[in-house]
Order: C-alpha cells, then sequence, then structure tokens
C-alpha cells in the first residue's frame, strides 16, 4: 500500500510539474497573439471539394484562399483577386487576380488554379458534396455538367491570361460572392496537385498554401491543427493572430472545462451548458444556423390531410421548448428561412419577422378545432416520430412532443423511434417514416438555400409536398434581377409553404458560445465557412 | 448360476437411489445455505438488492410523478425541491422515478438476458461435456472460433444491424455470453462423468437423459449458479458500455446506462442527474458481486 | 509444441475469414450507406457508389476485398478521413491507443499485484479489508464512472491535468485515462492474487518450507510469487482485451484520437472500410495475445499440456 501510494503521489507530482500551475485565467487570453478555439466537428478532408464539415471548410478556407472572403461584418471582400469587371448584362466576370498573390511554395497563384479547381468540382464522376455550388452561382452549364449532360470542359470559366479569370453566368445571382468566399472554390494548383497524387491533402507536407494561415505539422485524423501566419501571404501584414489552435472536443462539458482552465478561448456551449454560463462575462449569444422542424411525409394516407398536420402543430408550445426544455438560447422559430439570414433589400427588415407569422402557433383552442375537423376526413389515430441521436436534445424535444399531442389531441397515439442520423436520412429519402424530427442549415445567405428544396421536383423534398404554386413562385424569382420584386416573389413563397403545415417549424437552434472578451471581430458566420480569423485581433 | 434371483438387485433399486440422493442434497443445500449466512457482507449485499428491486418495482406504481410525462415547468430542480427526492431532469421529470424505472429496466436486461445464457450455456456444455467424442471436438471448435471473436465487437455490430432496442440488447449479449457457462458446465460434466456413481449408474443401464438431470446437473449446480450471479453485474456493465457509447435502449425508455450517459454531458451543471443513476448502479454490482463471492465460498466451503 | 501452434493458426486463418464475410454481409444488411445525407442527391450518392466499386453485385465485391486484402490493401474511408488508406488509419490511431493501453496494464497490474500480496500476508487484517474493499468497488464501477470522477476532480477542481488529450503533451494527457483504464485490471488481479497466495501458502509444501525455518521473506519471493505469476498471466489475457472495450469508452469520455474513437466514429459513418479493417485487426489482435499466453503458460509451468484437446 505504501508503495503505492507513494507511486501515486510520485506520478501526481511529476504531472504537477509538467504541466505547472494553471490559473484561471479569465476575460483575456494570456498571449497576444495565439487562440486557442474549440470545434465540434472532426476534419473529414482538407482537399476543398471534399471538405465537408464545419472545422474542415473552417480551415481550407482560412489557408487556401479564394476569389473572395467575408469580413466581420458579413460582408463579402475581395480576396485573390484586386479586381472585378462585370459586363454583358452581368452575365460575364472577369477578375483580375493579385501580382502578389502567390502559393506557399513560390509558385504564382493563376486563373488556370481556378478553372482547374471549379471544373473538378463540377466533375459528375467525383461527386463532390458541393457540386450543386457552381449552379447556385449562376455559372454557365454547371447544372448540365453535375447531371452529366455536358463535359466538364464546357463549364463557363476560363483563363484569359495568367492572372484573368473570365467566368460566363447562365442567369444573375445576387448572393454570388458571398457563394465564391465558399472554401469549395478555392482554388489548386493542378501541378502541385498531379504531383502529390493521392497523398494531395492527406497531411501538412502536401498541401501548399495561398491563404492568411498555413498548417503546422498535421496529418488528417489527428483532433489538433495549428494555423500558423503565412509570411508569403499577399495581405499579411493585416493578419493580426499569429497563431490559431484548433481543438476538436466532441463533449460539449469537455470544452467548457478547456475554457475555464485556459487552455481554451473560444468554446461553443450547447444544451444545459448555457445556464451555468448565461451570466459570465464571457458568454456571447448568437442565434445559430438550423431551423429544427417536424416533417411530415405526405405519402402517408392521414398526413396528407392539412387540418391534423394543423392540429399537430397548435399542440406544440415552442416557448416551452426554447425556454424550458432546452434553455440554450434557441428561438421558437415561425419560419422556415432563419432569423439573421436574409434581410429586405428595400426596408432592411428581417426576412424571417416579415414571413407569415404565428401560424399554427401554440393554441389548444386551435389544436382541437383541427382535429375534431381532421377526424371525419381521416381515421389516422396514430403516427411515429423519428428522430436520431446526433444531438441528445433531440430525444428530450420528441418526448416532450408525444406528450404534448396525446394531450391535446384526444385519441391520438404518437410512437418514437430513436435511430441513428444515417438511418434517418435514409428512411427520409426512402419516404418510409410518418414524421421526422429534422433540421436545414443554409449553404449561403439567400432564402433559396432553404426553400429550393421544397420545389416539387427537387432530391431533398423529403416531405414529397407539391405546390404548383409555390414551384411557379420559385421558378420567377430565378429569372428576377430586380432585388426588391425577387425578395417579395421569395417571401410568398415562403408564406405558402407555412400555410400548409407540411414542415411546421419549432425552433431556431442558438449558438451560444463562451469567447475570451478581448477577442475583437470573430463572429461566426451562420451560412457558408463559419469564421474568417483573417479580420480577428486580440485588444 | 440359478442363485442369483432377481431380489438380489432390489436394493439398487432406482426409486431408492433417488430418494437417498435428493436428502443429501438437501442437507448439502442446507450447509450451503448456513454459510452463506455467515457472511456478513454478502446478507447485506442481498438486503440491498431486494431493496433496489422492491424500488424498482413499486415506485414507478406508487409514487405522483410518472417516469415518462414531461412537465417543462419544472425542470432541473435541485434534489428536494418541491418533492422531488432526488430532483428532475431537463424535462421535468422526476429523477427518483426514473432512477427506479431504469433499474428495473436494467435488471431486466441483465435478468433475461442471462437466463436465456443459462438455458443456452447448460445445455451446451452438458451435451458436449457428457457426449464427447465427435460431437464434443465439433461443438468445442465452435466454441474456439466464437470465443476469439471479441465479445465487444459482437454486441456492437448485432445492435448496429438489429437497431438499437431491448430485443437486440438482449439478444446480442445473449449471443455471447453463454460460452463462458458452457465452459464451466463441460469442465465439470468430464469430471463427474468419470466418476463411480455415474459410472455405476450408466452399467446399471440408467438413460442418457435420466443420468444427465439426476446425476450430473444437480452436482454442477453450485458452479453454474455462481458463474451465473458473477455473469448479471456483467451484463448490467455490457448494457451501460452500449448505452455510453450511444446504443443503448432507444427513449421514451430509460436504462440506467442510458441515463447516466444523458446526465454525463451536464455533471458539472447538474450534477445529480448522474450522481444517483451512477450510485444505483454501482450498489446493484456491488452486491451482486459480493453476493456471488459469499456464495462461491459458501459452496466451496472455505 | 509445433503442431499445436500450426492449428491454432488454421483456426484462427478460419475464424478470421468467417469474421469477413459475416461482417460484409452485415455492413450490406445496415440501414443506410456511407453517403447518404440530407444533401446529397441520388445522382451523386450513385455516382460515390461508382467510383468506391460498390455498386457491384455484393460477392463480387467481397472477392475484390478479399483479393485486395492478401496484398495488405484494406481499402479507404469513404467520409470519416475522405480517402486515407484504412491501414495508414489504423496505424495513426492505435499507437495513442497502444501507449494509453500498455500504461494502463502496466498499473494496474503492478498495483494489483502488490495490493493482493500485501492482503494475502497481512490476511484477516485491516488491511486485508482495505485491499478487498478497493477491488470489488474497482470491478463494480463502470470505468467511464472512474472517467468522470478523476476528470472532475483532477481537470475541473484542480486544473493538474488535462481532461481532454493534447497530442503536443502525450504523457501529461494520458494520466487521467490511464489511471480510469487501469482500476478493472487492478481489482481484477488484485482478487486473483489474494486468492492464490493464499491458496499457495495453505499448501503442504510452503508448510514444509516455512517449517524448515526457510525466512518468511525469501519463501514468498521465491515461491509463492513465481507460482503466482501464472494466474497473473492468464488473467492477464482476457484483461487486455477487455481493455480494448475500455478504450472506446475511455477514448471517448477524454476526447482521445486512438482507435476505438475511430471505431465508434466509421460504425456511426457506416465508413464500411474502416469498421470492417478495424474489426480484422482487433481479431488479429486479440487472437495473437490469446495464443502468446497459452504458449507463456506453457513455458512457465511445464507440467501443463498444450494439446490436451478433449
Amino acid at each position: 500500500m505504501k508503495k503505492s501510494a507513494l507511486l501515486a503521489t510520485a506520478i501526481a507530482c511529476v504531472g504537477l510539474l509538467i504541466t505547472g500551475c494553471q490559473k484561471n485565467s479569465s476575460s483575456g487570453t494570456k498571449n497576444q497573439d495565439k487562440i486557442t478555439v474549440v470545434q465540434n466537428a472532426t476534419v473529414d478532408s482538407l482537399d476543398p471539394i471534399l471538405a465537408y464539415q464545419n472545422t474542415s471548410s473552417t480551415v481550407v478556407a482560412n489557408t487556401i484562399e479564394g476569389l473572395y472572403t467575408i469580413d466581420a461584418h458579413d460582408k463579402p471582400q475581395l480576396a485573390l483577386a484586386s479586381k472585378v469587371k462585370t459586363s454583358n448584362h452581368g452575365l460575364t466576370k472577369t477578375f483580375t487576380i493579385r501580382k502578389n498573390a502567390n502559393w506557399s511554395n513560390g509558385d504564382p497563384v493563376t486563373a488556370n488554379d481556378f478553372v482547374f479547381a471549379w471544373r473538378r468540382l463540377s466533375d459528375p464522376k467525383i461527386a463532390s458534396a458541393f457540386n450543386f455550388q457552381p449552379g447556385a452561382a449562376g455559372i454557365k452549364n454547371a447544372n448540365d455538367i453535375v447531371a452529366g449532360k455536358k463535359p466538364v470542359k464546357s463549364l463557363g470559366v476560363k483563363a484569359a491570361g495568367p492572372k484573368t479569370l473570365v467566368v460566363q453566368l447562365d442567369h444573375v445571382v445576387p448572393y454570388m460572392n458571398k457563394l465564391l468566399a465558399f472554401s469549395d472554390f478555392a482554388p489548386v494548383n493542378q501541378k502541385y496537385f498531379q504531383k502529390t497524387g493521392k497523398k494531395f491533402a492527406q497531411d501538412s507536407n502536401h498541401l501548399i498554401y495561398s491563404g492568411p494561415y498555413q498548417i503546422k505539422d498535421w496529418k488528417l485524423g489527428d483532433n489538433t491543427i495549428q494555423l500558423v501566419k503565412n509570411p508569403k501571404y499577399w495581405d499579411a501584414k493585416n493578419v493580426k493572430i499569429k497563431n490559431v489552435k484548433l481543438d476538436i472536443i466532441t463533449d460539449p462539458e469537455k470544452a467548457a472545462i478547456a475554457f475555464e482552465n485556459g487552455s481554451a478561448d473560444y468554446v461553443h456551449l450547447s444544451g444545459q451548458l448555457v445556464s451555468k454560463y448565461r451570466k459570465d462575462k464571457n458568454f456571447v449569444n448568437d442565434v445559430g444556423n438550423f431551423t429544427q422542424y417536424i416533417m411530415f411525409n405526405l405519402k402517408k394516407p392521414g398526413l396528407d390531410n392539412a387540418d391534423l398536420r394543423k392540429a399537430i402543430s397548435c399542440s406544440i408550445n415552442r416557448k416551452e421548448i426554447t425556454t424550458h426544455i432546452l434553455k440554450d438560447g434557441s428561438i421558437p422559430s415561425h419560419s422556415m428561412v432563419m432569423k439573421d439570414l436574409v434581410k429586405n433589400p428595400a426596408t432592411g427588415k428581417d426576412f424571417a419577422d416579415e414571413s407569415t407569422t404565428n401560424l399554427y402557433e401554440y393554441s389548444p383552442a386551435q389544436a382541437k378545432k383541427y382535429w375534431n375537423k381532421a377526424k371525419k376526413a381521416t381515421n389516422l389515430r396514430s403516427f411515429t416520430l423519428l428522430y436520431d441521436d446526433s444531438d441528445p436534445s433531440y430525444a428530450n424535444v420528441a418526448a416532450y412532443i408525444k406528450a404534448q399531442v396525446e394531450k391535446h389531441l384526444p385519441g391520438m397515439k404518437v410512437t418514437l423511434q430513436q435511430v441513428a442520423k444515417k438511418t434517418r436520412t435514409d428512411k427520409m429519402s426512402k419516404a418510409t417514416y410518418d414524421a421526422t424530427l429534422t433540421r436545414w442549415g443554409p449553404d449561403y445567405a439567400d432564402p433559396t438555400a432553404i426553400l429550393s428544396m421544397y420545389q416539387s421536383k427537387n432530391d431533398s423534398n423529403y416531405g414529397r409536398w407539391a405546390n404548383s404554386e409555390f414551384d411557379k413562385l420559385m421558378a420567377q424569382s430565378d429569372q428576377t434581377t430586380d432585388q426588391a420584386k425577387r425578395y417579395k416573389l421569395l417571401l410568398k413563397a415562403n408564406n405558402i409553404l407555412i400555410d400548409s403545415a407540411s414542415c411546421p417549424p419549432l425552433y431556431q437552434i442558438g449558438a451560444p458560445v463562451l469567447q475570451r472578451a478581448n477577442i475583437k471581430d470573430l463572429p461566426m458566420h451562420i451560412a457558408g465557412v463559419p469564421f474568417f480569423f483573417k479580420y480577428a485581433s486580440i485588444k | 448360476m440359478t442363485n442369483i434371483e432377481n431380489d438380489d438387485f432390489e436394493f439398487a433399486h432406482k426409486s431408492e437411489t433417488v430418494d437417498h440422493y435428493s436428502g443429501k442434497s438437501y442437507s448439502y443445500g442446507q450447509l450451503v445455505w448456513h454459510r452463506f449466512l455467515r457472511n456478513k457482507g454478502a446478507v447485506i449485499s442481498a438486503v440491498v438488492l431486494i431493496i433496489i428491486a422492491l424500488i424498482a418495482v413499486l415506485a414507478p406504481h406508487l409514487s405522483q410523478y410518472s417516469p415518462t410525462t414531461p412537465y417543462p415547468n419544472q425542470s432541473n430542480l435541485a434534489p428536494g425541491v418541491n418533492g422531488h427526492w432526488f430532483g428532475t431532469d431537463n424535462l421535468g421529470r422526476d429523477i427518483f422515478v426514473r432512477v427506479a424505472a431504469g433499474t428495473s429496466v436494467s435488471l431486466r436486461v441483465a435478468l433475461v438476458a442471462m437466463a436465456i445464457d443459462l438455458v443456452i450455456g447448460t445445455s451446451y456444455g452438458l451435451i458436449s461435456g457428457y457426449f464427447g467424442g465427435k460431437i464434443d471436438l465439433f461443438m468445442q471448435r465452435i466454441t474456439e472460433i466464437l470465443s476469439t471473436i471479441p465479445m465487444i465487437i459482437i454486441v456492437t455490430l448485432l445492435v448496429l444491424v438489429m437497431k438499437p432496442g431491448l430485443v437486440s440488447i438482449i439478444t446480442a449479449m445473449m449471443i455471447v455470453g453463454w460460452i463462458n457457462m458452457s465452459r464451466i458446465v463441460r469442465a465439470q460434466v468430464l469430471e463427474l462423468k468419470t466418476s463411480e456413481y455415474v459410472l455405476s449408474a450408466k452399467t446399471m443401464g440408467e438413460s442418457d437423459i435420466k443420468i444427465i438431470f439426476s446425476q450430473i446437473l444437480p452436482n454442477t449446480l453450485g458452479q453454474i449458479i455462481t458463474t451465473f450471479m458473477l455473469s448479471i453485474p456483467n451484463a448490467i456493465f455490457l448494457e451501460a458500455f452500449l448505452a455510453f457509447i450511444g446504443l443503448g435502449v432507444p427513449a421514451p425508455l430509460a436504462s440506467l446506462g442510458t441515463m447516466i450517459n444523458d446526465g454525463y454531458t451536464q455533471a458539472i451543471v447538474y450534477p445529480y442527474m448522474v450522481i444517483f443513476p451512477v450510485l444505483f448502479l454501482a450498489l446493484i454490482m456491488l452486491s451482486f458481486n459480493i453476493i456471488a463471492d459469499g456464495l462461491r465460498d459458501a459452496i466451496e466451503g472455505s | 509444441m509445433k503442431k499445436y501452434v500450426l492449428k491454432r493458426i488454421l483456426i484462427a486463418v478460419i475464424t478470421l475469414f468467417l469474421i469477413t464475410l459475416i461482417l460484409f454481409i452485415m455492413e450490406k444488411a445496415m440501414p443506410g450507406s456511407p453517403f447518404n445525407d440530407e444533401k446529397m442527391s441520388h445522382a451523386q450518392v450513385a455516382a460515390l457508389y461508382h467510383k468506391y466499386g460498390l455498386d457491384g453485385p455484393v460477392p463480387l465485391q467481397f472477392f475484390n476485398y478479399l483479393k485486395n486484402m492478401l496484398s495488405g490493401d484494406f481499402g479507404v474511408s469513404y467520409t470519416v478521413q475522405v480517402n486515407t488508406p484504412v491501414t495508414t488509419m489504423i496505424m495513426q490511431h492505435f499507437i495513442i491507443s497502444l501507449q494509453i493501453g500498455l500504461q494502463a496494464t502496466v498499473l494496474g497490474s503492478v498495483l494489483g499485484f502488490l495490493m493482493g500480496i500485501l492482503a494475502a500476508i497481512k490476511r484477516g487484517t485491516i488491511w486485508d479489508n482495505l485491499m478487498t474493499g478497493i477491488s470489488v468497488l474497482g470491478i463494480s464501477l463502470p470505468n467511464f464512472v472512474v472517467a468522470l470522477i478523476v476528470s472532475i476532480i483532477f481537470s475541473y477542481k484542480l486544473m493538474v491535468f488535462p481532461g481532454t488529450y493534447q497530442p503536443s503533451q502525450p504523457f501529461v494527457s494520458s494520466i487521467l485515462p490511464t489511471i480510469a483504464l487501469s482500476t478493472f485490471t487492478m481489482a481484477s488481479i488484485e482478487r486473483y492474487v489474494r486468492n492464490d497466495m493464499i491458496d499457495i501458502m495453505n499448501s503442504d509444501y510452503y508448510r514444509l518450507a516455512d517449517s524448515k525455518g526457510i525466512k518468511k521473506f525469501q519463501l514468498i519471493g521465491h515461491h509463492v510469487i513465481r507460482n503466482t505469476l501464472i494466474s497473473v498471466i492468464t488473467v492477464l489475457a482476457p484483461l487486455m482485451i477487455d481493455l480494448l472495450a475500455g478504450s472506446m469508452v475511455i477514448e471517448k469520455a477524454f476526447a482521445i484520437p486512438g482507435l476505438g474513437t475511430l471505431y465508434i466514429s466509421a460504425i456511426q459513418a457506416n465508413d464500411y472500410n474502416v469498421v470492417l479493417g478495424i474489426t480484422f485487426f482487433y481479431a488479429v489482435l486479440f487472437i495473437s495475445i490469446m495464443l502468446i499466453v497459452d504458449i507463456l503458460y506453457g513455458l512457465i509451468d511445464p507440467r501443463i499440456r498444450l494439446d490436451e484437446g478433449k
């Protein structure tokens, strides 16, 4: 026993010596040019077109810069391009790439690097998860190439000189600049790519950088990734934070502990941790990028009855969910398009606030009314609510919905089914479910990022909802260049969707974080790449 | 050759053998029982276990709270507030009642899985050991191959393919759990097979089934019971392990394992959400282990 | 001996083949695919199936997999670490698990051994009760609970050790996981050693030696510990396999990028090749450890005949 006690003490002492005495560093980081940011998703790939997880696209966008970045005020800024000329009614864009834009191995960044990269992105054989994006940006022939109808070479992008990139568009897309700031549009040095072959982007020895940071000593699978300032970056003098360390910690409580003991400066909070830190001076609460909603499978007899869906929607008290169950800064949601995503170009008001409000909100009386109507039209008296285990709060929300529906719609029975996320998406795409708790986040800051999936022919229309007027409005908005008019069309489409109660929104998730108070200009962008460290500073 | 008459054999009449045997077994059982009672730790554990089992069965019915109905505006109350002994969880459900209900789910999973194991493992071991030869060789190859696959892998993959749920967890545990039992029974049978009373029963022309049930099985009972008791905490642990890696019983059912898993990520905010299920789990495991130890000592007569 | 080892290897090969076959079929039966996601279109998923050769008939896929496997190619990851060869991934993550696993085995068995000896020598005293109490507790507390307790005390309250794995300080960040992982080993070894020692100390030859006046210390050092080692080695093998399960839990609890974490995330992502590769690797590891232990057992105690088949 003495020996073991001695051993334990010895181990503890060695540990103390190595770690030193860590003081609870409160509002300021110890270091003036180094921050540690905790991420909750792993890096799946750093190949720009394969980087699917949030963490991956953050790393790519901060190390391999493209034509645009998004600044701290959510505005796109020219990055590797010094100027852009628009001609042919906005359908041709000519980018001039900066003279001093170089890769970290000394090669200049050329127009061909973009042509090569964007063709890879559109190549249907490579099947990048983001291959819809060139089409969404309006680039000529992109959709046909993805569909296999045209060769990859026909993509509307070409190099008119080593530093001159010409992009041709099918139609004008107002949010194109923001889209081009996403990591999948990053340039790829063709020569380097071919030289490294299968090893490309597998570790820091097989990557070259055009952005503000480069990666130090890393290989795919590591749970820490260190970004250090890239001295060859064209705008290096404006990069204020020299070192950014990304730590991947999936357990939110561990992340909070890391913040408390000073080993992290920026962590996401989730769930119940928020109540603990709500009053902390480092606490920042923002709305997040996902809307959580119920999706009904309209192919199931009974659930195609709008009154039944309205009755279900009216029996759920969103406010009770956000304030008593989640308590994490989530807010009740009334619109499919989330708050803080799009503003009215004319008035500056938020799209979410302007859409039909309080439709099928919690109201036992309304629920009863719709339920009585529905009972006459359908004999459906039970359905299964599907949800996945990717977040612990889903089980709580599902249990609450079950209790509410069974309480307010007497005679209706809800069965809960918890599955893995892959199983849920599989069931959704095969339409073998009744109703599911699901969420959707925007890939870019425009209402179409949410609404287009509800078009009757869209692959992602998992509810199988079809409305010809909605389809017509969406098609019209695609052809409209007048921003104010387009906004109105999309608002109307959004309202039709809500009115159908085919996918009643529940809440928009919160994005509460703990951030050292002296870190400035590091907002989390809710669409596209979450962080651009270039603009951040420590005061 | 004529002086051997039929009545010479009357003495070894079947019924008498059984009578004689069962009497001996009874006194042996009594002996074990007395030895067990002398072990204070084991007796206390047994009492603790009985109390926990009573709570698990009765509390959900007697309490004014339901383990499943949410009361969101009562969520996350500290222990003792508003009559919630262990506090409430994120949905405002009473933790005491939930721990009780979770205990009964955990116990049920373990008991059902192990009971099935008992039947499969015992019969497999009996058959393999008693008949020997080619049958034994073949059956041993099967267990040899099965036992080289890490148990945790079988369980994880099975639960995954069959979708997490009570039935799949029990099935998965059942598939891997019986091997140990069958080995122990087989080893016992091999030993007993050559014992004099079994040999004599054989020469008397007793049927195999009769020998197995009246001679061999009762004599391996002690070992079987000990193994059974020891495998229950293993099963409870396995269920908790599955819950911890996200493959536990799906909501709205809750086991101790899934409750610990839920509370784990909020242990610094609401410690009572994890402390009480952990306490119950530890008490159950502890009690079973101590009882099994006590039983073994009692049976081996140390 | 040679014949016995060959026989065992043959059985191992059959087992591994069966595992691969069953797993391959099971993976095809699993709901979902590696690629399905809300935002992926059918065309994209079909293109990826084609790209990775998952669109052919299953027997052909299995045949191809076996063929590649024999040449050491276990395929690439589909989603977890896109396009990284599975062998690279296993080696990369296993090194971390191995370090912690070995540390835990050494710590657990040394502590357990010492505690067991102490309990046996001081049988019936408070020391014995204390050691037995610790060991029963160690067996009864699941290691993720131990992980929670040590990380709250040492990482959250005292802030002496990191609560999550830091690659820059591999040893310091492995201390808490090692402690959490070793408790079960420690407890089991303590029990075996104690019981074994007591048996031996009750044996005739011990009494004989004792009566001959051989010093107690020498006696224990020479005879008892040597005999006890045999039983320790036997229990250590299955315990090392338990560490495998333990490592999955502990790695999750301390955010360690080891093989267990990789296995869980691959399972959740339906990353077929990774799941198959790791399972195969675990099985080879398991079978080899068992074989080595059996041979060791024979070497330490020549009385045990290995080819005792019947």
